[in-house]
């Protein structure tokens, strides 16, 4: 702790520099996880990186193509209470309204969330499954890259050094998502969170993407049960089904769950979170 | 440490702070250590419990999650600069009131909590003061006599429900 | 000002004189304080639960930046004693290690050639900042030799478990068995009716939210050690460490405890930081030095709670009758007792394990080990948490075996008629324990139950109610009796209550407030009793310098003792105003009364004197009675009679999720009996405490040791701790029956219907899983044993 050292941004593109120039160098958010304990002690020598001051990072809006457009340095606590995100992405402010307790939401920031891949983050599930994309600003210039590219392992990521996530852009695609969460008791994050977006065609699944945090090592797409969904008449039946595809992953354990609980947690998650995707998009 | 500081200028309780602070100390170290503000307390490590939290720019936060050099530019309140001397704001007399207050080591973080809440929210209801309590552990077990504490506020607030 | 002559100032809901330097962030707790060229300590755990520690190198860390002095267990050793342990189970044999004095003995201060547990204290950094103070530790070296780890308290006492003292054999520290085991046995074999059942309890931790924390200053030029520490014990503090760990004269010490952040039990003890900062700030040439605990040092040494095995028997006839109850416990006091260690798995759990009932046959036995983990001791509800959980469980056992309502069953084997002498050491003093149960049924609406679970199966919740009487001993305690027990010291109550000559009121009291009010509420019987403005009452305590020796508060003793003795205190004071009175008004002694703030001639008021006046003229004494003292003052020294026994009922109703196991409580309606209050509304908050702290170890709270002596929960990441949103509106109301043992009626409130929360819930859960078999759970209810059980179910899976 008495090594870290801190340097604050006044701009992007000196944020950018300075983590890539800089040994050890890592970006700042909001906080809210990175200076506390474990975390904390496993900082070293790091300098902090303060994103705080750098202006034009927390809007949200429209982009030209109907998507919608949320700088990475947005609060949770404003992803949940914007009102084109509870219209058009309710999964997103369902998850973002649950994000541990009402101080983390108030500091921590979607870009904060995004980067730090925390196995129990409520967010990286629903990003997955409202099929996002990252904005990153590095060194080498700009660069888009999906949700599901971007989280690549456990805490880890397609952030290269120097890059920073700018805005994340969700597209506007009609159907319904919804997010289902079991809460850890100690943390309050993710023991087990699912989020699903479906579009339907003629009554049955479209488009469907259903996506698990919490119970696995890092957020992940439930490829088997959108597969499962595709097509089919959304009834109870098939949707149970369909959670049943929920399974060959490696599932997380600690005394509040066990692997095994996990999965299971993560079927019963996919069918309320399926069932009321499924009742918003019709 | 003072030479390979952090310039800051922050607002505290009001009065403004120009001095320079070592890049590793924590917010709540900063203001109890250096500032001599012990009423924000530190009760955990990992961010659980909730004892540090205060209000900055009006915004309930832990200041045990932020660095000292991360509140420059800001306006932080701290439970000393919540009333004026020995008054008491209307949240502060509704703890008095409603007895939610036992040990009192977690009552400074539950008013900078609780000040957040109402001024999102004036006429919160119950289950929603329980939910915006999630950030801090009362070990003494004083969340329901905070809940009558913040609906005593929302209903004596003007217009019934706030301003 | 209050008008005090408009109703009775005892039991007045009045708010609390504590509170506005709390509101505005005034109140200095332990480390607020900051001492002038203060040094910061930092401690050396061991991470190791069992090792030789072969050798420590402290040059390295020395040489850090601002680091002062490393000490070692080495460095101390031969100043100052091993901790004692006072509290020596009577009538048994029991195997401590030695202390100088003859006492039984806990560990030194620093170990010195193996560490017992995870969390040992090995080495202190003292350094000029806290930062660098830990910056230190990893350069300290130690070499290790690894021994072989017992962490159960059962498997502690089989043959070939590794061994933890050599005064020890067996690691067995006692055995404890009360009762009459030959009687009890005959009852169970004739008996129509037998249930047995293991209930396992595990650890609690107090989790106050201000850990500990110590600061210690050494006057060479008086030779005055100086503590401030956050101690529900000051005085037992200041003489453990004077007498038996320091051995220094007694008035040598002056023990401080500030404002304190929350014990619930956790801060009753002498723990080693308290002689060690007195003997660091004497080696470091009189620096003041401060340790302020993180909450991992928490977890590892902080005394832990609960921890016990029961093996339980209950037996009776179909008609609901019980006739016997026996119970064989194993319970872990850790690597060393902590000061008064054995209290709880014996006397308190022993001695209570009948709880509400009247069974003619009980037998309890207690097998106390030592193992590789962390201190046991009391905390909120000690001991009785553990007594009460097992009785109600299996009473509720008991009740679906003959199938009985659970309500029916306890209303008729309740306590009738008192006092009541229960068979294991306890004298119930007053009761009307059917009256809080029906009213507590009649709260909850136990009639409409059956509508409630089919409309919760409609939605996918199979909704469960369930019941818990108690009966807590409370008001430790009649020190004699507490002698006879095995406490190496006292618990009687003491004040000194001082009428200045301005009218205005100093009481010192020996208790120690952490949360409960004491000043209000004690201010609330000076008040009515001498006719005193509360703001003119002033309330001193928690300062070894001012106060006489006392006892602190625990266990529910402060108001039926403390409490007690400041009434008789007010009586003997309104009795010499009197008498100044009477003698100054020139009339007869028996025509003058006290009331009302006067001495005044009975049938003519108007004819009075004024406390202040009296005050006035008993500190000029230019005209008092013949042969009386100058001065309004007296001291008290009160001792009750016996302990009181305060009870109720609690009803939970929770719903199960039939998917996920999670297990919501969605009602809790609780009726609770201590007799006559100090103050309305802070019984109240009391009560919300006690209940919080027992839904806790109920639903989420745990804590246990590997195999190989590692904590699971290091911190509130790893333990959880009920927050307000997981927790219903609790309903409350109070029945009262006086105790006859003080002249205030009241019995103790701060922990005692904590026993209760956690077998309704339990109960409330197995009531809801019945219909697939289930007789019992373990708490706490995880979701995920829920969930296990509903696979497993031998009538199938929940529908």
């Amino acid at each position: 702790m008495l090594a870290i050292q801190y340097k604050a941004a006044q701009s992007l593109d000196e944020a950018v520099t300075l983590l890539a120039t800089t040994a050890g160098a890592r970006a700042l958010a909001g906080g809210h996880t990175l200076l506390l304990e474990p975390t904390r002690s496993q900082l070293g020598a790091a300098t902090l990186v303060d994103l705080g001051k750098i202006q034009g990072l927390n809007d949200i809006g429209f982009t030209r193509t109907g998507a919608l457009r949320i700088g990475a340095m947005t609060t949770i606590a404003a992803l949940a209470d914007n009102a084109d995100i509870q219209r058009d992405l309710p999964a997103l402010a369902e998850a973002a309204s649950q994000v541990g307790d009402p101080q983390v939401r108030n500091w921590a920031t979607l870009g904060g969330s995004l980067a730090d891949n925390d196995p129990e983050s409520d967010l990286t599930a629903v990003l997955l499954a409202l099929d996002a994309q990252l904005h990153l600003q590095g060194p080498n210039g700009t660069r888009a890259v999906a949700a599901d590219q971007f989280i690549t392992g456990p805490r880890q990521t397609a952030l290269t050094q120097g890059e920073l996530i700018t805005d994340v852009r969700i597209p506007i695609v009609g159907g319904g998502s919804a997010y289902e969460k079991f809460k850890h008791p100690a943390t309050l994050y993710a023991l087990c969170g699912v989020a699903a977006h479906v579009s339907l065609i003629d009554g049955k699944v479209g488009a469907c993407r259903v996506a698990v945090t919490g119970a696995t090592e890092y957020a992940t797409r439930l490829t088997g049960v959108e597969a499962a969904l595709a097509g089919q008449e959304p009834t109870a039946e098939a949707i149970a089904a369909a959670s049943e595809a929920a399974s060959g992953l490696a599932f997380r354990g600690d005394p509040f769950g066990s692997p095994e609980y996990r999965a299971h947690l993560t079927r019963v998650l996919v069918q309320r979170a399926v069932t009321r995707a499924v009742e918003r998009a019709r | 440490m003072a030479e390979q500081g952090v310039p800051v200028t922050l607002t505290v309780n009001g009065r403004e702070v120009r001095t320079s602070v070592p890049p590793y100390l924590l917010l709540v170290d900063f203001l109890r250590d250096t500032l001599g503000l012990t009423g924000t307390k530190v009760g955990c490590e990992t961010g659980q419990c909730g004892a540090c939290t205060i209000l900055v720019d009006g915004i309930s936060a832990k200041s045990c999650a932020m660095l000292a050099a991360q509140a420059d530019g800001h306006q932080v309140t701290t439970v000393e600069g919540m009333a004026q001397g020995s008054a008491m704001t209307p949240l502060q007399a509704a703890f008095w009131d409603k007895h939610a207050v036992q040990c009192g080591y977690c009552t400074p973080g539950l008013l900078a909590s609780m000040t957040d809440l109402l001024q999102r929210n004036p006429d919160p209801n119950a289950a929603e003061i329980r939910r915006w309590m999630d950030g801090n552990i009362c070990r003494c077990g004083v969340y329901q006599n905070v809940v009558r504490a913040v609906r005593q506020v929302a209903e004596q607030a003007p217009g019934g429900g706030g301003e | 000002m209050a008008n005090l002559l408009a109703g009775p100032m005892i039991g007045a809901p009045i708010k609390r004189r504590e509170d506005p330097e709390l509101l505005h962030g005034q109140a200095k707790f332990t480390a607020d304080l900051t001492l002038p060229g203060m040094l910061h300590l930092a401690v050396l755990h061991s991470p190791h639960a069992h090792a030789v520690i072969k050798s420590i190198d402290t040059s390295a860390a020395e040489k850090m930046p601002g680091v002062v002095r490393v000490f070692t267990g080495k460095d101390v050793v031969d100043k100052m004693m091993r901790l004692p342990v006072i509290w020596k189970p009577a009538g048994v044999e029991s195997h401590f290690p030695p202390h100088p004095y003859g006492l039984p003995g806990a560990q030194t201060a620093l170990a010195t050639d193996r560490a017992r547990y995870v969390g040992e204290w090995l080495a202190i950094v003292a350094a000029e900042t806290r930062e660098q103070a830990y910056a230190a530790l990893p350069a300290i070296q130690v070499e290790y030799e690894l021994l072989p780890v017992v962490v159960d308290a059962e498997e502690a006492m089989k043959a070939g478990a590794p061994q933890l003292h050599a005064e020890a054999p067996n690691n067995l520290c006692t055995h404890f068995p009360i009762g009459d085991k030959a009687a009890a046995e005959q009852s169970v074999a004739e008996a129509e009716v037998v249930v047995k059942q293991k209930i396992s309890i595990p650890r609690q931790v107090h989790n106050a939210v201000e850990t500990r924390a110590s600061i210690g200053r050494f006057d060479p030029e008086s030779g005055e050690y100086t503590l401030w520490t956050n101690t529900q014990i000051p005085a037992g503090n200041h003489y453990m460490i004077a007498s038996l760990v320091l051995g220094v004269p007694y008035n040598k010490v002056r023990v401080i405890a500030p404002h304190i952040g929350g014990a619930y039990g956790s801060k009753g003890y002498l723990y080693p930081d308290a002689p060690l900062v007195l003997v660091l700030s004497r080696e470091l040439g009189g620096r003041p030095v401060k340790w302020v605990d993180t909450r991992e040092g928490l977890f590892r040494t902080t005394v832990h709670a609960r921890g016990q095995t029961h093996y339980a028997t209950i037996a009776g006839s179909h008609d609901g009758k019980i006739s016997a109850f026996m119970s064989t416990n194993y319970a872990s006091l850790g690597a060393y007792s902590s000061h008064n260690g054995p209290g709880a798995p014996t006397a308190l759990t022993g001695r209570s394990m009948t709880g509400a009932y009247a069974i003619p046959h009980p037998f309890y036995e207690c097998y106390l080990t030592y193992t590789n983990t962390n201190f046991v001791g009391p905390a909120r509800g000690a001991g009785r948490f553990e007594s009460n959980l097992v009785i109600e469980r299996m009473i509720d056992l008991f009740a679906r075996e003959i199938g009985m309502d659970p309500a029916e069953v306890r209303r008729k084997n309740f306590v009738q008629t008192f006092p009541y002498d229960n068979g294991l050491g306890w004298n119930y003093d007053s009761g009307n324990y059917a009256g809080a149960l029906d009213r507590a049924l009649a709260m909850v609406g136990y009639d409409e139950i059956p509508q409630r679970k089919a409309e919760a199966r409609q939605r996918g919740k199979r909704l469960g109610v369930g019941l818990a009487s108690y009966v807590t001993v409370a008001g430790v305690g009649p020190s004699p009796r507490m002698g006879r027990e095995g406490l190496i010291g006292s618990t009687w109550g003491n004040t000194v209550l001082r009428v200045h000559q301005t009218g205005d009121v100093t009481l010192i009291t020996g208790s120690q407030p952490h949360g409960q009010s004491h000043v209000t509420t004690f201010s609330q019987i000076v008040a009515q009793e001498l006719g005193v403005d509360p703001e003119r009452i002033e309330v001193i305590h928690s300062d070894t310098k001012g106060v006489p020796y006392a006892q602190g508060s625990y266990g529910s003793r402060t108001y039926s003792v403390e409490g007690a003795s400041i009434y008789e205190a007010a009586q003997r004071i309104k009795e010499k105003a009197r008498l100044i009175g009477a003698h100054l008004m020139e009339v007869a002694v028996e025509d003058v009364e006290f009331v009302e703030g006067k001495a005044r001639v009975k049938g003519s008021p108007e004819k009075a004197m004024a406390l202040p006046d009296i005050a006035v003229m008993a500190w000029f004494a230019w005209n008092l009675p013949q042969g009386m003292e100058p001065g309004l003052e007296v001291t008290t020294y009160w001792d009750p009679a016996d302990f009181n026994f305060p009870f109720g009922t609690h009803i939970a109703v929770v719903e199960v999720d039939e998917q996920t196991g999670q297990v919501d409580l969605v009602r809790y309606v609780s009726v609770d009996d201590v007799g006559n209050v100090g103050n309305a509304m802070v019984v109240e908050g009391q009560m919300h405490g006690s209940i919080a702290f027992g839904i806790g170890p109920a639903l989420m709270e745990t804590e246990s040791y590997t195999p190989d002596g590692q904590l699971v929960a290091n911190s509130l990441r790893e333990y959880a701790i009920p927050r307000a949103s997981m927790m219903p509106h609790f309903e409350l109301d109070r029945t009262v029956t006086p105790t006859p043992l003080n002249a205030l009626g009241a019995k103790g409130a701060g922990d005692v219907s904590q026993p209760a929360p956690a077998p309704a819930i339990l109960n409330a859960v197995v009531d809801a899983l019945a219909d697939l078999g289930v007789r019992h759970i373990d708490n706490p209810v995880t979701s995920e044993k829920v969930w296990r059980i509903l696979q497993s179910a031998p009538h199938g899976k929940g529908q």
